[in-house]
């Protein structure tokens, strides 16, 4: 007997199967092998698929918007797409006729402000002064839509600096955004309101103080002055007896504003005269523009008194209007805007319209506010935001736009779904290789 | 399509139903157990139908031998417990004890469990199967040093542990190995 065959005498210990069953076992667990296998290609097939349509759009993707710098001009329909931040608001409006500037944005996310022109083309503007800390505490396009006015404030509130550090920088548009003239802040810590000479050639601002820490661990600025600053006379005047925004009369001989009662007055531009337009009471302005007419003003109420500053009301605020003429009942509210935040802007088309910006409360929604004044409307309505014209003004509207966080926009808009349905099918593969594979070793047990 | 489905698995059942008892021997000795070897069979031969498309003009039972004894060889590295299940008495048993009172079958069968499972797979692969050095070499996916060494390792195992069988265990030189080796 040799080793083989005492192995094979060992070997023939083993008991013998029933082999159809055994081949019957093995074939249909084979046939469930392989159709899961079958169906894991498939889902892998569509994960490729999906995976080659995102790569194959982030690459057919335009490519994004020029970054900020200065004097860029780049092609648009009148808003660059990512300004998205809740800061950003409409700046400054141009007067009528339409300037080559219409309006000017200002975004904590493009850092540097926009200046969109009629066309609809944009370009970014200078940025802060190169020192740490500055903010940028106000900004104007003057009446022809050529200079651009830009107030700077330190923000670090170090009362040792900030009287020093405001500044407002007037930048000519025409000219590729270089800054032409340099106004240095007066007696503020912060230049704020500023308002253009109806015909382009003086500048008027209010002044505020350094920030006071108050109880709830903010600062609060109280106005201090009015800042007039003319280029065709030469002069420049401080005014601390008024107080507030500041809106020049057509002729540019005049300024409405408040005094420090917060009552608003109209006075000479460098004088001290001044006219009381309201004995009722305090109409304390956040913001004031004179019709062109010349017979009203109008602003956005707020509480407080001129010198506390304007705060207190969030939500709705009133537009009111004042007669020039003084005398009882000279005042009418003619609009409430249910709006967190929203400016006059100035007057449009015959002193017929007001137009503003606003925030919506909801946020990331830029919109314009139009309130027809002479039709007595106790409501302002949130219109779309408008496009401009230089021949005919006015000429369209266009969808309000809403701006999400650049995160979302990176990603085009079907793809959660995409996302949704690979991920049930990778699912659903996964699913039936387990039930299939368990189902095949419970038949082969 | 599906005539071509239904010939191919009255192909597979005919293979199954003739070489299965082979395969099961094999596996017998292998494992050393009957569901075991059942279990390792069952598994080949699953192998075996999910490749039957490209198997069926080859050679299927030479597939489904490598599956048994490459599954064997990895299966029981991790599971030990089969083979420890499967063995009596400890392998620090004198070997003087099983002899003489147990037939050669029954002691080949016990020094058999003893050995590790590379070695037991050369084992049979070599002289129960007849295959040689290389043939077992390419069904381990091995060296052929390597069968000859476990071969070796396997066979002086088998004589500690049953010296009545010593007469029938082939020699096999030192020389052959250490040549192999260096």
């Amino acid at each position: 007997m040799s080793l083989h065959d005492l192995l094979d005498d060992v070997a023939r210990m083993a008991a013998p199967a029933d082999a159809l069953r055994s081949a019957e076992v093995a074939w249909g667990s084979a046939a469930l092998r392989r159709r899961r296998t079958r169906v894991t290609a498939g889902a892998a097939l569509v994960g490729l698929v999906v995976v080659a349509a995102l790569v194959g759009t982030s690459i057919a993707r335009p490519a994004p918007e020029p970054l900020p710098g200065n004097g860029q001009l780049a092609p648009g329909q009148g808003l660059p797409a990512r300004i998205y931040d809740v800061s950003s608001r409409l700046a400054a409006i141009g007067g009528d006729p339409i300037p080559p500037i219409a309006y000017v944005y200002e975004t904590t996310y493009l850092d540097d402000p926009v200046a969109v022109s009629v066309d609809g083309s944009y370009r970014y503007l200078p940025s802060a002064p190169d020192v740490p800390g500055y903010a940028l505490s106000g900004r104007a396009v003057s009446p022809d839509g050529t200079k651009l006015a830009m107030a700077w404030s330190l923000e670090d509130w170090d009362v040792e600096h900030v009287q020093a550090r405001a500044t407002i920088e007037v930048y000519d548009l025409t000219a590729g955004g270089s800054p032409v003239t340099h106004l240095g802040s007066g007696l503020g810590g912060a230049s704020v309101d500023l308002a253009w000479k109806p015909d382009g050639q003086g500048l008027a601002w209010q002044e505020l103080g350094p920030a006071v820490p108050q109880r709830d661990g903010t600062f609060v600025r109280a106005p201090v002055s009015v800042a007039v600053f003319d280029w065709a006379l030469g002069q420049r005047a401080q005014r601390t007896d008024i107080v507030g925004p500041v809106g020049w009369s057509p002729d540019g001989t005049l300024l409405v504003a408040q005094d420090l009662d917060g009552v608003p007055v109209v006075t000479p531009t460098f004088g001290r005269t001044t006219t009381r337009l309201d004995s009722e009471g305090w109409i304390t302005f956040s913001s004031a523009a004179w019709a062109p007419d010349g017979r009203t003003v109008a602003g956005i109420r707020c509480s407080g008194r001129a010198t506390d500053g304007c705060y207190g009301l969030d939500g709705t605020r009133a537009l009111v209007t004042l007669s020039t003429t003084p005398g009882p009942g000279s005042t009418s509210t003619i609009a409430l805007l249910d709006l967190s935040d929203v400016s006059v802007v100035g007057w449009r088309s015959g002193a017929a319209v007001l137009a503003g910006t606003a925030v919506s409360p909801g946020g990331f929604s830029l919109q314009t506010v139009t309130s027809p004044v002479q039709a007595g409307l106790v409501r302002a309505y949130v219109a779309p935001v408008e496009r401009f014209s230089a021949a005919s003004g006015i000429v369209g509207t266009a969808p309000i736009k809403t701006f999400p966080p650049p995160e979302q926009q990176l990603l085009p808009p079907w793809l959660p779904g995409v996302l949704v349905v690979g991920f049930v099918l990778i699912a659903a593969a996964s699913l039936g290789g387990v039930v299939m594979g368990r189902r095949r070793r419970t038949t082969a047990h | 399509m599906g005539d071509a489905r239904d010939r191919g698995e009255a192909d597979f059942r005919a293979f199954v139903v003739a070489r299965q008892p082979a395969l099961l021997r094999a596996a017998y000795l292998l494992t050393g157990d009957r569901h075991a070897a059942e279990d390792l069979v069952q598994t080949a031969l699953s192998e075996t139908a999910y490749r039957w498309p490209k198997l069926a003009t080859e050679q299927p039972e030479a597939y489904a031998r490598r599956v048994i004894y490459t599954r064997f060889c990895s299966g029981l590295r991790r599971r030990k417990v089969l083979v420890e299940a499967s063995v009596a008495d400890t392998p620090d048993r004198p070997a003087a004890d099983l002899t003489e009172s147990v037939d050669q079958r029954v002691g080949l069968e016990r020094a058999l469990a003893t050995l590790a499972p590379r070695q037991r797979a050369c084992l049979v692969l070599r002289y129960y199967e007849d295959r040689s050095e290389a043939e077992a070499a390419a069904v381990l996916g091995c060296s052929v040093g390597t069968v000859k060494s476990q071969t070796h390792d396997a066979l002086k195992r088998l004589r500690a542990m049953a010296p009545d069988l010593s007469g029938l265990l082939p020699e096999v030189s030192e020389n052959d190995v250490t040549e192999v080796a260096r």
